[in-house]
């Protein structure tokens, strides 16, 4: 099921995709037939000839099962296949979602620190300080903080990113480790002199493994978001700005193909998730029958 | 002070709507006298590329943004309630396949499904129709955020006591969810609008940044973030960044608007589980 639902997901979006697609105004219509050059009867001709080749719905269904097999055919902005774009850019892309995402949770995590690590009033008065710019991170658009990092000259298309995440990771992180630091059997270990590197290491993050894993899913279909008004307002040859320019040119296969490798992401990054959970889950039971047998 | 934020909001919007209705406050009427100019007393916050005064496009881009924000946010609070409470009351198979319909929206990256959407549109609509027809793109695609809490909380509302009491009482069913039930999920409600509303603000400047959003001439948010991203501007005024700096400050007061109702949601919440237990 674990593997199902991801994958249902991606077969959903893709129909869901190639329905819009094939709904968009002047998806059949051939740019030839727009030429003022060709003359009435070449136009008649040409429509003569797409209509005993394949009519526009089987056309769209040969479309379909090309995609869904790994061909994403060709692109009709460029002339070229769409495999040849996406094998191009996905290195781009790729580099800025998991830079950006790495340098966010860095940011968030080293903020967390005189939390973890300091005395309670410490952390209280961090926190506090730390208020008023989470708030004003979390209120500017992607688009907006990228405009106005390239205007002034100041910040990376990476640091655009890792200011937009970070304060989400900051906010659910200090929230999660807050409410565990807060509990008894939390007090009870450090009132019997148990390290804080030991308590956070040995105790604390086995606890928050699986909010921690889906904060990840979660901060990566952010960022999925996030890539592509930066990419654009930056000028990177990424996948978010091929989606972009394929919107604005209504170029279908792109289109499709950009967002099938958008799902298949976050379907891979749901698997692998729920993969990691459930190897998890397995091992602890393992170890609790390992446990049990001995005791017998 | 605990309505602060709201008379905040009421005192920007005024003052939005006084500069609009001003006589040089036409948010599309060009001086070609004073172009891509900084801040001087005929335009207080200067003039963009095409001459038109910037304190006036960004006082129509706020009236506009926040009228159809507020517009597309009931709306989709509207189909939050209306689906979960579909989900809440149907058979398990509809059930199920209506939050999983909710999933399937959340689990993919907004900006995607907008642009596609977005690009499957006319070419040939008024700008008018284009921005209401974004916004409602917006309150379609947005509605999942909070559908399973609602779910959750109708399902566990029905199970109350004081619901079977209701029942007991003889009251119907329509009248228990329209006079009880809706006053037991307005927190909810109240808070997935106000967790909407700045959410549809941020969207449309995202797409208005790709040349999706609200189309020229009106003035949007979203449309106004081009003049910071255009070459020919780069050592303009310091008054460009004006759209952002408003946008921002109205998203914030949103923002903590939003901690306060949730507060007071959870407060409810405690009490009324704390009633529960008694």
């Amino acid at each position: 099921m674990a593997i199902l639902k991801p994958l249902l997901l991606l077969l959903l979006i893709e129909a869901g995709t190639v329905l819009l697609v094939r709904i968009a105004p002047g998806y059949f219509t051939d740019s030839l037939l727009l030429d003022a050059r060709l003359g009435a009867q070449v136009h008649a001709q040409m429509q003569a000839e797409k209509a005993a080749a394949h009519g526009p719905v089987i056309a769209g269904l040969l479309e379909d099962t090309e995609l869904l097999s790994g061909k994403l055919g060709e692109s009709r902005f460029f002339h070229v296949p769409v495999k040849d774009l996406l094998s191009r850019r996905w290195k781009i892309t790729a580099s800025l979602i998991f830079g950006g995402l790495g340098l966010g949770w860095l940011i968030a995590v080293i903020a967390l620190l005189p939390t973890l690590f300091g005395s309670d009033h410490l952390g209280a008065r961090v926190e506090a300080l730390l208020l008023a710019p989470m708030i004003v991170l979390l209120a500017i658009p992607a688009g907006a903080l990228a405009a106005v990092s390239l205007s002034s000259g100041h910040g990376t298309p990476m640091a655009v990113i890792a200011l937009l995440t970070s304060p989400r990771v900051y906010r659910f992180l200090s929230t999660l480790l807050g409410s565990h630091l807060q509990s008894d059997h939390f007090f009870y270990a450090r009132s019997l002199g148990v390290s804080r590197f030991r308590l956070l290491f040995a105790h604390l993050a086995p606890c928050v493994t699986p909010e921690l894993l889906a904060l990840f899913g979660t901060t990566f279909i952010m960022t999925l978001g996030i890539v592509v008004p930066v990419e654009v307002i930056f000028d990177l040859n990424g996948i978010g700005q091929l989606a972009w320019t394929a919107v604005l040119n209504r170029d279908a296969p792109v289109i499709a193909a950009t967002t099938l490798v958008a799902a298949a992401a976050v379907a891979l990054g749901g698997i692998l998730t729920d993969g990691v959970q459930l190897s998890r889950i397995w091992r602890s039971r393992h170890s609790g029958n390992l446990i049990a047998g001995e005791a017998q | 002070v605990k309505r602060l934020p709201l008379y905040a909001i009421v005192l920007i919007i005024l003052l939005a709507a006084i500069i609009c209705a001003l006589p040089r406050g036409s948010s599309v009427a060009q001086d070609r006298d004073h172009l891509a100019e900084g801040a001087s007393s005929v335009h207080w916050a200067g003039t963009d590329g095409l001459g038109r005064d910037r304190m006036a496009r960004t006082s129509a881009a706020l009236l506009l943004c926040f009228s159809l924000g507020a517009a597309a946010a009931g709306l989709s609070t509207a189909i939050a309630a209306t689906v979960a409470l579909g989900a809440a009351y149907a058979s398990p198979f509809i059930s199920s396949a209506l939050l999983m319909m909710s999933d399937l929206l959340l689990a993919l990256p907004g900006i995607f499904l907008l642009m596609v959407v977005r690009a499957s549109l006319p070419l040939g609509m008024s700008p008018m129709h284009a921005a209401m027809i974004t916004f409602l793109l917006l309150a379609l695609l947005g509605w999942p955020l909070m559908v399973r809490t609602i779910h959750a909380e109708i399902r566990k509302h029905r199970q109350s006591e004081w619901a079977f009491f209701c029942a007991a009482s003889g009251l119907s069913p329509n009248r228990i969810f329209a006079v009880h039930m809706l006053a037991h999920l307005r927190p909810l409600l109240r808070a997935h609008f106000l967790l909407c509303f700045p959410a549809f603000l941020i969207a449309e400047v995202n797409l208005g940044s790709l040349g999706l959003g609200v189309p020229e001439p009106l003035a949007s948010w979203g449309s106004m973030l081009t003049e910071l991203t255009s070459s020919a501007f780069a050592t303009g005024t310091i008054w460009r960044y004006l759209p952002v700096v408003v946008l921002v400050s109205v998203v914030v007061i949103l923002e903590l608007m939003t901690l306060k109702v949730n507060r007071y949601s959870s407060s409810l919440l405690r009490s009324a589980n704390g009633a529960d237990c008694r």
